[in-house]
């Protein structure tokens, strides 16, 4: 208990707040920026966080962490181009929203599920460290492989009206996850004899090209007039969030906020994961799931809180075994290291103050994270009155830039190009986005972990029905697929009625 | 007469840049030290140290960027490609030979010449403490009863610690009898190994010494000459009686055709960086070695090296 | 009616294109030496097919929604609502067109000229007359984006010849 005081007392200090509301805005701006990820924004504090106390450090990057995980969202929100790759299923309804002139409520509800999912997430990392880490480390290869079919059945409930296309996106995001080297062998695959491709297609790449650059060129089938309108300022009817709006979203939150904790803690996976399993659970859930994608608060609400919730989750495995859940506490790993913190199963026992400081801090940044960030909204929101014709192609350079800055490579900005004529093609002949993106982002783990787990069992398929998680996770995969397809055809015939 | 004037006047505008050129004007901009590897990881943070005394020694600032990707092979076919003036230089690890062998590449060999070495990190196995073996005799031993049983994992083909891993069981002679899984980084397989998934890790000291400090996880042998000091009750291999040396170097290169006066000039800076009191400092704090080798020496190296490795991926079995 | 062209359109250029992948760019892309248990060419392989398959399903949904209306016949290739008009995409063409050119020409002129030159182009190209308003805003925007990210997140732009 005194070591608990100790470190609290830490806090009560000016430099420490303005640490922590600094790293918050460095965290707002860096995720708000298409090609900044969270990881770079430690990256980019840490040698800054040298010269300073460790309780001002370890405020500052937990401030970025907990702001950039916000930040993605305001671009999504606002210019549908995910600002990290957390935020990319908060684009699916956050920009509709903002379509609908309801920017604000979403942003406010953005921030609001993101506080949530921090405090939440940092509440289960405070409470469930040790048994989560004993039960992180029951996963191996086969139950990473049931995970990611789990995640990968609910895409057939995102698929919308047409389940056939919805499945033909989804083995279109899977393929275009094959790209580069093979996770086992090192073989090169569709690679083109381009060395920039060695490593896959980029993840911002096809987000931002997907997203962002084929909304962009559907919108440029408008005409130049109708483009250079003004936006029309009256058209903003109910945008701010009514505290019922948010309580109604609490089951939403809180479930969400576990999913994103739970996958944080398993190390490897983190917010990109995380965003989209508790957006397709969140819409697998709903009683009306149809209306997810034309612009509602729950679509926001569950990624929001999810990926924030990451953030507590990847702290679990770092703090009681020194392996980082995610790669942004992979960084974290660094800079804790130079500040004489040891992250690893001796910190509980030799350190518990450095625990209880990173505890404080984390709970600090999300309080940082609500004000600094309700002041940023109404200032953001000025974005949405600029005209198309103004917008757009700002919106193009950012996209430019962005996939450029991940890897200081201008390949990645070409490939965005030509995965936004993809994502345009379609786009028009209806085909849904959103399982490609999800079946991407699970792709590499989905087939490593197969191919790792035979190879363990020396190609027998036995491994995955012998042991018990990895069975359920994959009754419960086969399971969820056909209660979603059922649930699918019900819902076609029911519009077809109409 | 006028004529032979204005030849004269010709040669000499012709003469004077060239020869200016040849003078040691160097650096009057930053140099760009280029990392193949992704920002906040290790070889980021390793090379990132020579930043900070440059401006001292070398008048100018050195800038460090990251160019990731293929293990490396991105950034050294940047600076392979850069105008050899001295202001690109690589930072690379010991992928650079191994992708040269291993991967088709748009490099050879010879389009870089050493500078300095800046790091070397010797690699060991690592398993679980309850494993039933303590040493590398005992393990072997175990290998050859429960054929099919070992298995050990490394951050991806390629990658310096698949090689050095496959070179340590090689030594071993254990190669046919053991799984080899790839895990997207050591962090991951370490994770498997604690949860009893696999048996053994490839990785440098750094990332498993909390675990080995807090008795989870006990170090079977080290690929190094001699042991090291971060973990000093780990036996070597080569103490062992197994042929296992080869540790992981890091160092400078610049394109091979730079000028010799300019190499000579980064030559100079680079050995007062590396071995200046500041940087060595700061080295051990972020868990790095403290070596240095000139460029001679370390040109040298980097040529053993790719003989070496040649024959050693094709001995293993990792090349034909 | 559309619909149900587009989707018969759909499903057989998804059957083309898995064909074309699996018999030409899956061998051509793919090369790998000696057998495991599962090859490297396994995974697209088996995607291919299932992608073939939802393919023909597609395309079947399209062409029975046609026979019902009377409609699968001759009249596939010459009903108005059947042709994909390119002319309708032409805006398209150019942008992707041009924003490939600017990003080769980036590697010769640097980042700030190149995205200076072409932001005014897309902004005349969106709908903006005023060339020198358009010069303008290109400037600034581009100029705040490279500070930014330059100065503040320490991304290294391209840089052209004039060394900037």
């Amino acid at each position: 208990m005194n070591i608990f005081f100790n470190s609290l007392v830490q806090f009560v200090s000016f430099e420490v707040i303005l640490g922590i509301i600094a790293g918050v805005a460095v965290g707002i701006i860096g995720g708000g920026l298409p090609g900044i990820s969270p990881s770079m924004c430690i990256a980019l504090l840490l040698p800054i966080s040298l010269y300073l106390p460790t309780p001002v450090a370890i405020g500052l990057m937990m401030g970025s962490y907990q702001g950039s995980m916000f930040g993605g969202s305001v671009s999504a929100i606002l210019i549908n181009t995910p600002g990290t790759a957390s935020a990319a299923a908060t684009t699916i309804d956050g920009y509709q929203m903002a379509l609908n002139g309801q920017s604000g409520k979403a942003l406010r509800m953005a921030l609001f599920a993101s506080c949530s999912g921090g405090i939440i997430g940092t509440m289960i990392l405070l409470a469930m460290a040790k048994p989560l880490s004993s039960v992180a480390l029951k996963f191996g290869p086969p139950e990473y492989f049931g995970l990611m079919l789990l995640s990968l059945a609910l895409i057939a409930g995102i698929s919308g009206k047409s389940l056939l296309k919805g499945l033909v996106s989804g083995f279109l995001g899977l393929l275009i996850s094959t790209v580069g080297m093979d996770p086992i062998l090192g073989t090169r695959r569709f690679t083109f004899r381009n060395i920039n491709l060695a490593d896959g297609l980029q993840t911002l790449s096809v987000f931002i090209g997907v997203f962002a650059l084929a909304e962009v060129l559907a919108q440029l089938s408008q005409s130049r007039v109708q483009l250079f309108k003004k936006t029309d300022p009256l058209n903003v009817i109910d945008n701010k969030l009514s505290f019922r709006e948010f309580w109604d979203q609490k089951v939403n939150i809180v479930k969400s906020s576990i999913i994103g904790a739970l996958i944080g803690v398993l190390p490897g996976i983190g917010g990109s994961t995380a965003c989209f399993v508790s957006y397709a659970e969140a819409q697998r859930r709903s009683k009306h799931p149809e209306k997810f994608g034309t612009g509602i608060l729950e679509g926001i609400a569950a990624p929001e809180a999810a990926n924030n919730a990451v953030a507590g989750g990847a702290l679990v495995p770092l703090l009681t075994l020194g392996i980082p859940g995610d790669v942004v506490t992979a960084i974290l790993v660094g800079a804790l290291i130079v500040h004489g913190i040891k992250p690893g199963p001796l910190l509980f026992i030799e350190d518990i103050g450095s625990v209880y400081t990173i505890y404080i801090a984390l709970f600090l940044a999300v309080i940082a994270l609500f004000f600094v960030g309700k002041l940023g909204i109404p200032f953001f929101s000025k974005i949405v009155k600029l005209r198309k014709a103004t917008l757009l192609p700002m919106i193009f350079i950012i996209c430019v830039v962005g996939t450029y800055a991940n890897r200081s490579n201008i390949f990645d900005s070409m490939t965005m190009i030509g995965l936004g004529a993809m994502g345009f093609i379609l786009k028009k002949n209806k085909f849904p986005i959103a399982p490609l993106v999800i079946s991407f982002v699970i792709g590499a783990q989905l087939e490593m972990s197969l191919r790792q787990s035979l190879i363990l069992s020396d190609y027998s398929i036995s491994i995955f029905f012998t042991r018990p998680i990895s069975l359920v996770l994959i009754i419960g995969a086969v399971v969820f697929s056909f209660l979603m397809v059922r649930r699918n055809r019900k819902l076609a015939a029911k519009t077809a009625e109409n | 007469m006028k004529k032979a004037m204005f030849t004269l006047v010709l040669i000499i505008l012709l003469v004077l840049p060239a020869s200016l050129a040849a003078a040691p004007n160097f650096p009057v901009k930053p140099v760009e030290v280029v990392v193949g590897f992704a920002a906040g990881g290790g070889t980021h943070l390793a090379a990132e140290l020579l930043t900070l005394e440059a401006t001292t020694y070398l008048g100018q600032p050195i800038q460090v960027t990251c160019k990731p990707g293929a293990g490396g092979a991105i950034g050294a076919t940047y600076v392979a490609a850069a105008k050899a003036d001295g202001y690109t230089l690589l930072y690379a690890t010991m992928s650079l030979p191994i992708s040269l062998y291993m991967d088709s590449v748009d490099f050879s060999e010879n389009d870089f010449v050493g500078l300095a070495l800046a790091s070397d990190v010797a690699p060991l196995l690592a398993v679980r403490s309850d494993a039933p073996f303590n040493n590398a005799k005992e393990m072997k031993d175990w290998i050859a009863v429960n054929p099919g049983k070992f298995s050990w994992s490394h951050p991806g083909v390629g990658s310096t610690l698949h090689v050095l891993g496959a070179n340590m069981l090689y030594a071993l002679g254990v190669t046919r009898q053991v799984k080899e899984v790839p895990f997207k980084g050591t962090n991951e397989g370490i994770s498997a190994v604690l949860g009893g998934h696999v048996t053994a890790v490839s990785s440098f000291p750094a990332t498993v010494l909390e675990q080995v400090r807090a008795g989870k996880m006990k170090v079977i042998g080290v690929s190094s000459s001699k042991r090291i000091a971060e973990l000093p009750d780990a036996p070597t291999f080569i103490e062992q009686g197994f042929k296992a040396t080869l540790t992981s170097t890091r160092g400078i290169f610049a394109p091979a055709k730079t000028p010799k006066d300019v190499l000579a000039v980064l030559d100079k800076t680079f050995a007062k960086i590396i071995q200046s009191e500041d940087f060595q400092k700061r080295a051990i704090k972020l868990g790095e070695p403290v070596v240095y080798a000139d460029s001679a020496t370390f040109n040298a190296m980097y040529r053993e090296q790719l003989t070496m490795i040649k024959d050693l991926l094709k001995e293993i079995g990792l090349t034909k | 009616m559309e619909k149900k062209y587009a989707d018969l359109r759909s499903g057989i250029v998804i059957i083309l294109i898995c064909a074309l992948l699996y018999f030409w760019i899956i061998p051509a892309q793919i090369k790998y030496r000696g057998q495991a248990d599962i090859n490297p060419d396994f995974f697209p392989r088996l995607l291919v097919i299932c992608g073939a398959l939802c393919g023909l399903l597609i395309a079947l949904q399209g062409a029975f929604g046609l026979k019902k209306a009377g409609r699968l016949n001759r009249s596939v290739f010459t009903d108005p609502e059947a042709k994909v008009s390119f002319k309708k995409y032409l805006r398209q063409f150019v942008f992707l067109g041009s924003a490939l050119i600017y990003l080769f020409v980036m590697n010769c002129t640097g980042f700030i000229i190149a995205s200076v030159l072409y932001l005014t182009f897309l902004l005349m190209f969106f709908g903006h007359s005023k060339f020198h308003w358009c010069l303008m805003k290109s400037v600034i925007f581009v100029g705040v984006v490279y500070l930014v990210f330059s100065l503040a997140f320490k991304i290294s732009f391209p840089q052209g010849i004039l060394g900037f």
